[in-house]
């Protein structure tokens, strides 16, 4: 236990107007570390993740990634960390590969392009990179937001309910990155309802 | 003083210390205000160009100056509440809206009131009345703003962002109103341009001034009370505080 | 890095905006309509469109830029991108800045290049076009950047469009007034750099400022 963590979260507190949704979570993922967080529907997996990146504001706790702010203190918590919502964040009247350019460009990175053929093969959506995102189906969009998680080079990839509209196919790439991601010493901390997705058992459970 | 000072920003303790001073203090306001208008209305003689028309000041100017002193406060609580999270000046920020509009709107109606005999209209573009409406718009959004959200955390965050913007506004506003109306009408009647008011004429207008502050403290102090009863109705003090 | 955060942003939002090129033109038109219901209201008398264009080029100019303002997040807030922005390592302020720009070039420039046609059509004289233009190349920016902090604090409300000019509405009179009162003292063949410089030190002020309001009402909606 002698690796610092990547992420300490102690005590987090949050309401819902009558709704206390968080009540005092603490957890701390190490890296290489995948992270599941479970719990019913409406037990507030969401809105953890959007407090970890940064989106919402806890009333009580904190959530500190120790190795960030070490390497420069007054950069904010969050400067190496990739996000998947229930939204895609893709624009419809862009294409898919704008839509990834404008994506890591907003992560302060520029992949090389064959890392990013690799990956959108490897995606299946190498040929429909050029087409609008308006008319892709939803298994689609799910994939071209997953390629810019995929090409983020963030630590810590917080990823709610990622395996949504995606196929057998799909699921087995995401798997795949997963692992290797873990294996690079990063951080995946991500919520699904079907634990039999994951690829390998989850380093910690976070119930609420 | 600090741990005085945060001790009086937790809710427990300013609930308990404003229901102990609300009373007073209202005591106090209604007692000057008393006092001031008997000044104003019986013992001050009447002004010999406007007669007693002028009397209105002692409603208007209280009125004017609560209103610029309301937004101030709203947006400084405001300010606090948003950059330190303290809920109770969140709490403050939200008790003065209403209050404060309505010594806005009062100041408007004495001030349109004072122009029929001062102007002979009901209604003058005077760079005093058109900056007090545009306050009251201000106030207006501001109090819109808030009820157009469901959670309360979300309404003060957000509306204080706006007294923000509106506090940085409010001298160019008047600035430009100002500025504007000079061009427009050349020098126009300023209202209170007797540069020599009389001492019998202005000690109650003073009188009523403060004690309209004081007046303006309690309502405050009992709103706030209000919004932490709203904001803190699931926390333990209170259940205690209140059986 | 930060400077390629702003021309990235600006670039994306220009790319966006060609797309959709036919909702970019609504304001435009917003404008011309506007402006050219008051000669059918009034009377097309020349002395009195003179007289009043000043006025209602501003007023025009101003409700077109509001207009515009509603869906300036809409979108970006429904798909989600809105988040990505707000994730994003780069200084959230340095890119709704480039928001601004981005929307500036598309809303407000346009009026700027339209402006004189529409003051012609008032008899305005071409004397007073300069300072007509400059004037508007001034203050639309003000207009846009308070409409920002609008948009931004009204984006995840349901209806926020009414309430968007409700709040801002009023914070724009400065820039109402200095704006048509450089274009009323351009027709007069007065100096008119004073509201000019007057307008032109609001616009500093808003730039410095706004960004800032703007980055934390982002930040506010989307909690």
């Amino acid at each position: 236990m002698s690796v610092s963590p990547t992420l300490e979260v102690e005590h987090l507190h949050l309401w819902r107007g009558e709704r206390h949704v968080l009540q005092g979570v603490s957890f701390c993922a190490r890296p290489g570390e995948l992270v599941h967080v479970t719990g019913p529907n409406g037990a507030g997996k969401t809105t953890l993740l959007r407090v970890l990146a940064g989106l919402a504001q806890a009333e009580e706790g904190s959530a500190r990634w120790p190795q960030a702010d070490r390497a420069n203190p007054a950069s904010n918590s969050h400067s190496s960390l990739a996000f998947l919502g229930h939204k895609d964040g893709l624009d419809d009247a862009l294409t898919v590969r704008e839509n990834l350019a404008y994506g890591l460009g907003l992560a302060g990175r520029a992949p090389a392009d064959g890392q990013v053929e690799e990956i959108l093969d490897g995606l299946n959506i190498q040929e429909i990179g050029g087409l609008p995102a308006k008319v892709l189906s939803a298994g689609q969009r799910r994939r071209t937001s997953l390629a810019r998680i995929f090409l983020s080079g963030a630590t810590t990839w917080l990823l709610d309910e990622p395996y949504t509209h995606l196929d057998a196919q799909g699921r087995h790439m995401l798997n795949g990155q997963i692992e290797d991601h873990l294996a690079d010493l990063g951080v995946v901390i991500l919520t699904t309802h079907e634990e039999s997705l994951l690829p390998r058992a989850a380093d910690l459970h976070v119930s609420l | 003083m600090w741990t005085w000072f945060y001790k009086l920003a937790s809710p427990p303790h300013f609930f308990r210390i404003a229901g102990m001073l609300t009373p007073w203090v209202m005591g106090v306001a209604l007692s000057m205000i008393t006092i001031g208008i008997f000044g104003g209305l019986v013992l001050a003689p009447a002004d010999y160009q406007q007669g007693d028309g002028f009397r209105i000041i002692y409603v208007h100017v209280p009125a004017a100056w609560l209103s610029l002193f309301s937004y101030s406060l709203m947006a400084i609580a405001a300010g606090i509440g948003l950059v330190w999270r303290i809920k109770l000046a969140h709490a403050v920020a939200a008790s003065c809206a209403v209050p404060g509009a309505s010594f806005t709107f009062l100041a408007l109606a004495t001030g349109s009131i004072w122009g029929k005999p001062m102007w002979g209209t009901w209604w003058e573009w005077d760079a005093r009345l058109t900056s007090e409406l545009i306050l009251l718009f201000l106030f207006l959004g501001y109090i819109a703003l808030r009820n157009a959200f469901d959670d309360i955390s979300k309404a003060d965050r957000a509306s204080a962002v706006l007294a923000l913007v509106g506090i940085v506004n409010v001298p160019i506003i008047h600035y430009s109103v100002n500025w504007w109306n000079t061009l427009h009408q050349g020098a126009t009647v300023t209202k209170l341009s007797a540069p020599s008011i009389s001492t019998s004429m202005l000690w109650p207008l003073l009188v009523t001034a403060i004690g309209c502050t004081f007046y303006f403290a309690a309502l405050v102090m009992q709103r706030t009370r209000g919004e932490i009863l709203l904001r803190e109705r699931r926390a333990r003090w209170l259940e205690l505080e209140l059986n | 890095m930060t400077k390629s955060g702003f021309l990235l942003q600006i670039s994306r939002d220009l790319q966006v905006a060609i797309r959709r090129f036919g909702e970019l033109l609504q304001p435009l038109f917003f404008f011309v309509i506007v402006c050219s219901l008051f000669p059918l209201a009034l009377s097309p008398r020349p002395a009195l469109l003179t007289e009043i264009a000043p006025g209602v080029i501003w007023v025009a100019a101003l409700l077109a830029t509001l207009l515009s303002m509603e869906g300036l997040f809409k979108t970006d807030f429904e798909d989600g991108s809105l988040e990505q922005l707000a994730v994003s390592p780069h200084p959230l302020p340095l890119l709704m800045l480039a928001r601004v720009c981005a929307h500036w070039l598309m809303a407000g420039l346009p009026l700027v290049i339209v402006a004189p046609l529409i003051a012609r059509m008032f008899f305005v004289p071409v004397d007073a076009l300069a300072a007509l233009m400059l004037s508007l190349l001034l203050g639309t920016p003000v207009l846009i950047l308070l409409g920002t902090v609008g948009a931004a604090l009204t984006v995840s409300l349901r209806r926020g469009g009414v309430l968007l000019s409700l709040l801002v509405l009023p914070l724009m009179v400065p820039v109402l007034v200095f704006g048509a009162r450089a274009i009323d003292l351009a027709v007069q063949g007065a100096p008119v750099n004073g509201p000019l410089l007057l307008l032109a030190s609001l616009l500093a002020l808003a730039v410095s400022l706004v960004p800032f309001a703007t980055a934390a009402a982002i930040r506010i909606s989307l909690d």
